[in-house]
């Protein structure tokens, strides 16, 4: 079953409004929710709102908050996000970066203490909307520690993201947006949930054997998820521990964090103007590489190559089209979560256009 | 053949000054190139001295050079190094990111113009030493060509270096420095003659296929040294996947568009890296020294961690680098004989004396 794009956001964001978000609040985070539905990003979807509001109630996460800065100059800035929405306190965290580098041709923004950003490609395609170069790294203080380091057996690591967006002249910006880590979470769950094997070399048991059965990571002793590229995609890793925990000063992945119980997500974000040093020449530079790339004999016989971001795009253009594909599981936590907040059931489906 | 650090880096410094570089920057090239043996990265060690002078006769690379400034804001500035040696140019280069992220916290520094950069780690490491973090990608404009996109059965990028420096309070940084290829060119090349055999995915042929046949990167394998990379039809893959044919891809966009030096192409027959740095000085908005304490913490957490092999205790980025340097100074760096002889080829077109431990 499946619903369309903006019925689901006006349901998504009737139910932050109902849990405390102001108007704008609630708009801001279900347009980042749908956007991940829509580019085929579901796991960070409209799936994460029961998680949110449950969060809010429990105080974890704050509705309404605005950033303050710890630090300041004409290129940098350290802001705190008070435990806000990571969709409003990353736009207002981005929009910053994307001031001073108006200015300065460069910027660096570290965030401290927000809650979850979301899809990270979010904010690199915001950055590129404004003719911007950037590159974020993020880890969480705690809240996400899943993956073993090049090596070991134990857990040490967040999933630890890293995007980048490149504007493109007259065209959709290339993004970059990976997990340093082989498969998600959410995958893993899926998997033992239908009862069916991970993909080879993702994860290890608690014991350090490379396994594909999902029940191995929830057992005792725990499993960890493995970095890509073995020890390259660890180094990776640590380098988002150390942009996003540490010069942000939100905390490196550490279950002793005192805000290691709620979902803390730090983030450094880099912008950089092309037009204050490439001038034309990038514009001309990033469309030859494309084209270059593309160009390539494929591997397989009706293959293609697609550019970063390429792939999202497409499932983009499909669901606005024939709508957002929901399964029953979602739609019903969706459902009990708006009626936890007071919405009723027949405003329910009046919103989204389908019955509860 | 072992020789000592110190004989080895002399020798190398004597060998670029009788080539035309004067001798504070004949020493430096030696003390960079030997650097990278000592940290046990031979593919970017002395093995690189014939090209190098092989290039000064040439003209394809200069020496004596200086960084000109073509674009720069306060923080930000794209710099030609006039086709000077990567170490002399790349010196300058990280020195001008210092001094502006000293002023203004962060700063970017992309590098045009400039001959081989050598092993990429060592720029973080000069960052890292002045308390800097440093972030740097690498490409060629294209002359170093070998390396897939995801899906691709042709060559489209160079094996685009990534190299990442974080100063560590009362210890050594944490360095990691690393081809966004499965492999390096170099290993593709030890590994014809009997050395660590390639990972099964690392090379894809021209249908496609996986393997592990070096033939497709250097055409039939024969007696004949040193291997021309051109020579194959085939590539190496990029790691992880799709993931790290983004990062490749970011590396030609970063190091080679924004940089100005130029993203990957075909008909490049001159060697220009492209560089672009980012440096940030934690002194300038950490004031309590809340970064030392947390990379410090952190690391301690990580290395904490139960190792898979109780034999191999868990290493950070860096570690191994400098456990190999430790072990070369004290007991000589290995050196194959096709490299000293080509050492002592060089030496002889330069017109030096063989050194007298050539008695070995």
């Amino acid at each position: 079953m499946s619903v369309q794009h903006d019925k689901l956001a006006a349901l998504t964001a009737a139910i932050f409004r109902h849990a405390g978000s102001s108007d704008d609040e609630a708009n801001i985070i279900a347009r980042h929710l749908i956007e991940a539905n829509l580019v085929g990003h579901d796991s960070h979807g409209v799936i994460r709102a029961p998680a949110y509001i449950q969060w809010v109630q429990e105080g974890k996460l704050v509705p309404n908050q605005t950033i303050t800065a710890v630090f300041e100059n004409d290129s940098m800035a350290i802001v705190d996000g008070n435990f806000g929405f990571g969709q409003s306190i990353g736009e207002q965290s981005v929009d910053l970066g994307i001031e001073k580098c108006r200015k300065s041709g460069l910027a660096l923004v570290g965030l401290r203490n927000a809650g979850h950003v979301g899809r990270v490609g979010d904010w690199a395609i915001r950055a590129a909307a404004q003719g911007l170069v950037s590159i974020h790294f993020v880890n969480t203080s705690g809240g996400g520690i899943l993956v073993a380091p090049f090596g070991g057996i134990e857990r040490r690591l967040s999933a630890n993201p890293i995007a980048a967006g490149i504007p493109v002249a007259g065209g959709e910006p290339i993004i970059a947006d990976l997990s340093t880590c082989v498969i998600a979470e959410g995958k893993i769950r899926v998997a033992r949930n239908k009862g069916v094997p991970v993909p080879d070399n993702a994860i290890l048991d608690g014991n350090g054997e490379p396994t594909t059965d999902p029940e191995a990571f929830y057992a005792d002793p725990p499993g960890a998820i493995l970095t890509i590229g073995a020890h390259k995609g660890y180094v990776l890793s640590i380098l988002c521990e150390v942009m996003a925990g540490a010069i942000t000063g939100s905390g490196c992945s550490n279950p002793d964090n005192p805000t290691a119980k709620k979902i803390v997500n730090g983030m450094c974000s880099i912008y950089i103007d092309p037009n204050t040093i490439a001038n034309d020449n990038f514009a001309d530079e990033v469309k030859g590489l494309t084209d270059w790339v593309k160009s390539s004999p494929k591997t397989e016989e009706g293959g293609e190559i697609l550019m970063p971001g390429d792939p999202e795009l497409r499932t983009k253009a499909e669901r606005i089209a024939g709508g957002i594909p929901l399964d029953d599981n979602t739609w019903a936590q969706l459902s009990e979560t708006a009626a936890k907040v007071g919405i009723n059931n027949a405003e329910i489906a009046r919103l989204a256009g389908r019955n509860v | 053949m072992d020789i000592t650090a110190d004989q080895l880096r002399g020798f190398t410094a004597d060998i670029f000054t009788a080539a035309g570089c004067n001798r504070e920057e004949g020493e430096r090239i030696a003390d960079y190139l030997v650097g990278a043996n000592l940290a046990g990265h031979p593919s970017h060690g002395v093995i690189r001295v014939p090209r190098y002078v092989g290039a000064i006769r040439a003209g394809k690379v200069n020496p004596g050079q200086k960084i000109t400034v073509v674009n720069d804001t306060d923080a930000i500035a794209i710099v030609d190094g006039h086709f000077g040696f990567g170490q002399t140019i790349g010196e300058q280069a990280v020195d001008l990111g210092i001094e502006k992220a000293r002023k203004h916290g962060v700063s970017v520094v992309g590098i045009t113009n400039v001959s081989h950069l050598g092993r990429i780690g060592d720029w973080p490491i000069r960052a890292a030493n002045a308390g800097m973090v440093s972030i740097h990608f690498v490409n060629t404009s294209g002359i170093g060509l070998l390396v897939a996109p995801f899906g691709a059965a042709e060559r489209r990028m160079s094996t685009n270096p990534f190299a990442v420096g974080v100063p560590v309070q009362g210890e050594e940084p944490v360095i990691l420095d690393f081809a966004t290829s499965i492999v390096a060119e170099g290993k593709v090349m030890v590994s014809v003659d009997g050395g660590k055999p390639l990972p099964k995915d690392a090379l894809v042929d021209e249908e496609g296929n996986l393997t592990t046949d070096q033939s497709v990167i250097y055409g039939p394998i024969t007696e004949e040294r040193p291997l021309n990379s051109r020579g194959g039809t085939g590539a190496i893959r990029a790691m992880g996947e799709h993931k790290g044919s983004g990062l490749s891809i970011m590396c030609e966009l970063l190091a080679g568009a924004l940089s100005t030096s130029g993203a990957a192409r075909p008909g490049i027959e001159q060697l220009s890296n492209g560089m672009l740095s980012i440096y940030m000085d934690v002194a300038t908005f950490d004031a309590g020294g809340g970064f030392a304490e947390e990379v410090k913490r952190y690391l301690d957490f990580a290395r904490s961690a139960k190792p898979i092999n109780s034999g191999a205790p868990l290493m950070m980025p860096g570690d191994p680098e400098r456990r190999k340097r430790r072990a070369y100074e004290a007991n000589g760096i290995p050196l194959e004989d096709t490299t000293w002889r080509s050492l002592l080829e060089t030496a002889d077109l330069v017109g030096i004396n063989r050194p007298a431990l050539d008695a070995g």
